[in-house]
């Protein structure tokens, strides 16, 4: 094994137990980390796998296709992030507006008064 | 008319940030006629308790900025829990005239409708000073929400609007920057609401132009709209 196929998959193997570990605990994002990961470390132990799936699908390369690969993951991600963003938005707005709203209560007397 | 039942029971709601030049004179213009008022301090610089302290009017102030949308829905949810009958939003800035919040609300009261929006466009309405290429843009702002929403509207992103209670307690504002205007008309088709024009004066001075009334928001505008449809 090369010193580049060992750096890469301690890096990957890091990676998707800290995600394991402390990100996600579903069960399908589990098998989904499992599976991903499982991909890495054939496409690092076995370079030329990129190369046949590339031949399969009509990609000129191995490395354009992890690179296409790479790209629509990355625009996954940032979807699903600002998606994430956005509910966690909606729940710190509601919880301003109840402080702001319990606040002024408190000081003006509660509804009714 | 100050103080008395009528009046009291519509509620001002009124949101702001960093309007401390301007909202003083906002407010004595609204103490004569006696309505209820809630000013949301949307994390203002200064806070707004800090300067504002006639009796009638109720502070409530967001310990972050969230944008107009948030504060608005702020007062609305502060205005009905405090028994409002109808509602009314009012931008602080000193745009709009405190003398047609009666006639906002009328037909509310004649039970002809739920909601009232403002326009600066029909008849009878006005726009001080708006420049032309101001009316140009919000004139195509109001085809595309007449397309969108099926709204046969004259005015868009007029902030002056009353509600009924109910009206208001349906209608839920999660946009909480400059798209809640849209949305709130979103809101009205698809929640089936009676709604009417009223024509009313729209006043663009020097100051209101340099607060926030720039048409770069436009771009915002329809930016939050899209992301909003990825977030739901």
């Amino acid at each position: 094994m090369k010193l580049i196929q060992v750096t890469l998959l301690a890096g990957f193997g890091t990676a998707f137990f800290i995600y394991l570990r402390f990100l996600r605990s579903s069960l399908w994002d589990r098998l989904l980390a499992v599976g991903m990961l499982a991909a890495v470390c054939l496409a690092v132990l076995i370079p030329d796998l990129t190369q046949r799936a590339a031949d399969i699908l009509g990609v000129g390369r191995g490395t354009d296709l992890t690179l296409y690969l790479f790209v629509m993951g990355f625009a996954l991600f940032a979807v699903l992030t600002y998606s994430k963003m956005s509910r966690m938005s909606r729940n710190l707005t509601e919880v301003v507006r109840q402080l702001a709203i319990t606040a002024a209560d408190n000081a003006d007397g509660p509804p009714g008064r | 008319m100050a103080g008395d039942a009528q009046s009291r029971d519509i509620w001002v709601v009124m949101p702001c940030y960093n309007e401390s030049g301007v909202l003083g004179t906002v407010l004595g213009d609204i103490a004569p006629y006696g309505y209820s008022l809630v000013v949301v301090d949307d994390c203002s610089d200064v806070p707004v308790s800090s300067f504002v302290s006639q009796p009638f009017v109720r502070v409530v102030r967001h310990c972050v900025n969230l944008g107009q949308g948030a504060a608005l829905q702020t007062g609305i949810d502060y205005a009905v829990a405090h028994g409002a009958t109808y509602l009314v939003t009012f931008d602080s800035d000193g745009q709009h005239l405190a003398s047609e919040i009666a006639s906002l609300v009328e037909p509310l009261r004649q039970g002809v409708a739920d909601v009232a929006l403002g326009t600066r466009f029909a008849l009878g309405g006005t726009a001080v000073d708006i420049s032309r290429r101001r009316a140009l843009v919000l004139r195509l702002a109001t085809m595309l929400s007449r397309r969108v929403t099926g709204l046969n509207i004259t005015d868009t992103h007029n902030g002056f609007r009353a509600f009924t209670r109910d009206a208001a307690r349906r209608i839920r504002i999660t946009q909480n920057r400059m798209a809640h205007a849209s949305q709130i008309l979103e809101e009205i088709a698809r929640l089936d609401l009676r709604y009417v024009e009223v024509p009313v004066t729209i006043r663009y001075t020097e100051y209101s132009l340099l607060k926030g009334q720039k048409l770069a928001n436009g771009f915002n505008i329809l930016w939050e709209s899209m992301t909003e449809m990825f977030s739901r």
